[in-house]
């Protein structure tokens, strides 16, 4: 029983630690900053930097 | 639902035999920390595309000619602005520059906010040029000559995924780098007040110019949503690796259940174990495995994409030419992650609880022999 109480405990203080960096993302400034980008740049395209062609058609549908 | 006895006696014999249980903990984690990993990441970038696109236009108009991206002209403009139902058209000056010193493209897109002599660039962009000493202005070499511009400011890293390679300037500029005229344009975008009449109106601008290519802005979101070839490339790879993780797994539950296990199954069946109470073992002890290793390689995944920014993984995704030091939105699909867990722990629990069964229920004396 111990052993289940120690592993219940690391898993709950993990997940804590997952849930405050979600929770303290500021998930409506970079709403805002994407919105102005997206603004700014009208036409939106993704900014994906490969070297040739095929690597992207490698990761991302043609 | 179990006795405590029970449940202490399974986690002794969980570490009795923490040999075999470690090997498959570690695969378990392995194969949910990978999955999850790049599901994080595509799930990220998506949500970000599809938040970009949502203030796009309602319908992009390019032109082709043989295959490729061309020009299009002022005529063009002026005759889908003559449509019914069109309320405005703008005509919009971009394209790619080739820094061929250090090899790369970079997106330069017309911003009339910026003056004649500045430009904001990306961080990608920032990086590259910072190699070949363009610290504070970089020039920009056209068939009209060359073009210095400082550089103004540097685009937030948050919005790395639409701007790494962007180099933002006046539109002027753009035209002139690129040789574009004064009455020409790379894209066309079409204002529709009223979004039941867009799909009729691309089909128009289509019939009306059948050399261009009409998205409208539905059609964009779509292409964002399924940007990621779930059936080749690099999603190929990974489910090929992981099948074959997740079989050696599988065969390592099956050997759990024979072997030396058969004479320790027969045996407690002689002592007086019911054959509920030896499935009930060999669950409690492999669901102990099978949900640890679940919510370890989520949370191994968790912080290997938002709090690392996945390195190396991103490179897969977002190329590697330019630098990229990218903010993931931490974005956490439930289902997805269900889905992952109803086929991953219910194989790997039945491929130990029910050859346990068969033996269990099979001649004892013949397993003690």
């Amino acid at each position: 029983m111990k052993t289940l109480r120690f592993t219940a405990l690391f898993f709950a203080l993990a997940y804590a630690i997952v849930l405050m960096h979600y929770l303290s993302f500021d998930h409506r400034g970079k709403e805002k900053k994407i919105e102005e980008s997206a603004l700014r740049m009208k036409y939106v395209e993704p900014s994906f930097c490969f070297k040739e062609k095929e690597y992207k058609e490698f990761a991302y549908v043609q | 639902m179990f006795s405590k006895n029970l449940i202490e006696y399974a986690v002794i014999l969980l570490f009795k035999d923490r040999a075999d249980h470690l090997f498959s903990f570690i695969i378990f984690t392995f194969i949910v920390s990978l999955l999850s990993a790049v599901l994080f990441v595509s799930d990220a970038i998506r949500s970000d595309l599809v938040d970009a696109a949502k203030f796009g236009p309602d319908i992009v108009v390019e032109n082709t000619l043989a295959g490729r991206a061309y020009k299009l002209n002022e005529e063009d403009r002026e005759s889908i602005a003559d449509l019914a139902g069109v309320s405005a058209v703008e005509g919009d000056v971009e394209g790619y520059y080739y820094f061929s010193q250090q090899r790369v493209w970079f997106h330069l897109i017309g911003d009339s906010s910026l003056s004649l002599r500045e430009m904001s660039i990306g961080e990608g962009v920032k990086e590259a040029m910072k190699v070949w000493h363009y610290d504070d202005a970089f020039n920009f070499f056209s068939t009209q000559g060359k073009i210095t511009l400082k550089m103004l400011k540097t685009e937030s890293k948050q919005t790395n995924v639409l701007s790494n390679d962007v180099i933002f300037m006046h539109p002027a500029n753009v035209r002139a780098i690129l040789g574009f005229k004064v009455d020409e344009y790379s894209k066309l975008l079409v204002t529709v007040p009223n979004p039941n009449e867009v799909g009729d109106i691309t089909l128009k601008i289509v019939q009306l110019l059948p050399t261009v290519k009409a998205t409208s802005k539905e059609d964009i979101q779509a292409s964002y949503r399924h940007l990621f070839y779930y059936k080749g490339g690099i999603f190929m790879i990974l489910y090929w690796v992981c099948t074959v993780a997740f079989l050696i797994l599988l065969k390592n539950q099956i050997s759990l259940a024979y072997g030396e296990k058969k004479k320790e199954i027969a045996i407690l069946r002689s002592i007086g174990y019911a054959i509920k109470d030896i499935i009930a073992l060999k669950f409690i002890q492999n669901a102990l495995v099978a949900f640890s290793a679940f919510l370890l390689g989520v949370w191994i995944a968790y912080m290997y994409v938002f709090i690392f920014q996945a390195p190396l993984l991103r490179a897969i995704f977002l190329g590697s030419q330019l630098g990229r030091s990218v903010e993931f939105t931490p974005i956490v699909d439930l289902n997805l992650l269900f889905l992952l867990f109803v086929f991953s722990v219910i194989p790997f629990l039945a491929f130990v609880i029910i050859p346990s069964w068969k033996i269990a229920i099979a001649d004892m004396s013949e397993a003690v022999r």
